[in-house]
């Protein structure tokens, strides 16, 4: 256990003073609800605030860029610098490494995220109940575990850390406009609903949403939970298959 | 395994796609002796280092350090060694007390914060306790990673290319630092492809090529063996050294460049090893 804590103590440092990681994980977002709320604040989305809506939208896409672009980042960043063969070269069970790592990745993700719900709250008015931001919260916390499961596997299949952004930024950034996170899913076509409604970052949000706000679901939470589920295991699966310690040769 | 080998390598193969890194290598590593790996890039030394970490699995044959199966318990001989790895860096959002913390809890160990400084001041690093990686020159970081290799205070210390980049200055601060790791009864097991440092600091060397080991001695005795004869103009200058050994065996320096010197024992050792 006190391996497990030193571990932690030390990845969260490594994290929090990462000033590209600071950037794109708090002042982006935080820009963004600046913005929005500078843009739409004083209007109404399907009949509740603009900002209140659009804050779990800017959550959501937070949790997706952390895992699509940042863990997938870091970890082939990691793995080219010889770090991580440094670390296997330790007698550290891999499990004691991958649970201080997810910890460290979902603690900063509910910062992230309390930042962003308070800053809306506070400068543009969004209104959420207490028990929704909780529940919101432990959703955000398991939707945040399948973004890093599938930014892990964009890592183990990506080449170098350029590959690994770019393979995660192409995912990112049609998922961000195909979500329903600040486009309303009702201004698509039809075909293309047909097609965003399965990805993970639409079912994050449609589990979200309802619970902070007073919307109803797209489709049923059953069938988001168990498509994030599959996601999850998607991910472990492909990130456990083709894991490498180093750079291929 | 005699009691005096505490590294034991036999048959050794390592292949990557479809070339063959090792080939068939057979080498024991004494306690409590600097022993040397000296090739040019390319030769299989840090391949033959990684399975000796547990890092890479053999391809073919065994090793074992301190009689435990590094394939069958990679864990117990990982607790025992000591790591430098040739293109490693540390991370650079941490200061040099929290590396050592980090590094330490990785092996289980919990230095008190006196300990840390103490092993921070025995490699000159206890005026830069709190800076990060990116602030430390290179001579400074690889200190550092010497510093961290010796953590767990360790029986076995590998060491890949510990000052391959670093100015002459820096150099010699390493090769003190090995010098007394050696002096504490540590084993040292470095791989260079610098002949005069091998000469100074190992009491043993093999030299390999072409992921076969074509020769094995203390420095002296292979000099003697397998340096050819100076030209008159070379003699009257300097002694043979390690480079003319290395030509004579292997017939290029370790820049690949072909020699005109070809040992005939050396093409026997390389079929026959």
């Amino acid at each position: 256990m006190r391996r497990f804590l030193v571990v932690f103590r030390s990845l969260l440092k490594i994290n929090l003073r990462d000033k590209a990681a600071l950037f794109w994980g708090f002042a982006f977002p935080i820009g963004l609800i600046l913005l929005y709320g500078t843009i739409w604040g004083g209007q109404d989305f399907n009949g509740v605030s603009a900002m209140t809506w659009l804050t779990v939208g800017v959550v959501v896409l937070n949790i997706m860029a952390s895992g699509f672009i940042g863990d997938a980042t870091w970890l082939t960043q990691m793995r080219a610098q010889g770090i991580l063969l440094r670390v296997q070269a330790a007698p550290l069970p891999r499990a004691v490494l991958v649970a201080a790592y997810g910890a460290v990745r979902l603690v900063i993700v509910l910062i992230q995220a309390a930042a962003i719900v308070l800053v809306a709250m506070l400068v543009f008015g969004a209104k959420f109940s207490l028990s929704g931001v909780a529940l919101a919260f432990v959703i955000a916390l398991g939707g945040a575990a399948v973004f890093i499961l599938l930014g892990q596997a964009i890592a183990a299949l990506a080449p170098s850390t350029g590959a690994s952004m770019a393979i995660g930024q192409c995912i990112y950034f049609p998922l961000m406009f195909l979500s329903n996170l600040f486009i309303p899913i009702e201004s698509l076509p039809a075909w293309l609903y047909g097609i965003a409604r399965w990805n993970p970052a639409y079912m994050l949000v449609d589990l979200m949403r309802p619970v902070m706000v007073a919307v109803p679901a797209q489709q049923a939470s059953w069938l988001n939970l168990l498509g994030l589920l599959l996601y999850g295991l998607l991910g472990i699966m492909i990130a456990a298959r083709f894991f490498r310690w180093e750079p291929k040769r | 395994m005699q009691a005096d080998t505490i590294i034991e390598i036999q048959h050794l193969c390592v292949q990557y796609n479809n070339v063959q890194a090792v080939k068939q290598l057979d080498l024991t590593v004494r306690r409590g002796e600097v022993f040397g790996m000296l090739g040019p890039n390319g030769a299989g030394k840090s391949s033959t280092l990684s399975c000796i970490m547990g890092l890479r699995r053999p391809d073919g044959g065994t090793v074992r350090v301190d009689g435990h199966d590094v394939a069958r318990d990679p864990l117990a001989v990982k607790r025992i060694l000591g790591v430098q790895l040739q293109k490693s860096a540390l991370f650079n959002e941490l200061t040099a007390v929290e590396l050592i913390e980090l590094y330490a809890a990785l092996y289980e160990v919990f230095p008190t914060r006196a300990q840390i400084m103490a092993l921070l001041e025995r490699f000159g690093l206890a005026q830069k306790a709190g800076a990060r990686a990116p602030q430390l020159s290179g001579g400074q970081q690889q200190r550092l990673a010497l510093a961290i290799a010796l953590v767990n205070n360790p029986q076995v210390v590998l060491l890949d290319e510990p000052t391959t980049g670093l100015d002459p200055q820096a150099r010699r601060g390493v090769w003190a630092m090995v010098r007394r790791m050696r002096e504490e009864g540590r084993t040292v097991l470095l791989t260079t492809h610098y002949m005069d440092e091998a000469q100074e600091l190992c009491d043993r060397i093999g030299i390999i090529d072409n992921g076969v080991l074509v020769a094995l001695d203390t420095p002296l005795a292979l000099i003697a063996r397998h340096a050819p004869p100076l030209s008159p103009q070379d003699a009257a200058r300097r002694q043979p050294n390690l480079e003319d050994v290395f030509l004579a065996l292997t017939g290029r320096g370790l820049d690949g460049e072909q020699s005109l010197v070809q040992d005939d024992e050396a093409r026997w050792l390389a079929t026959t090893t």
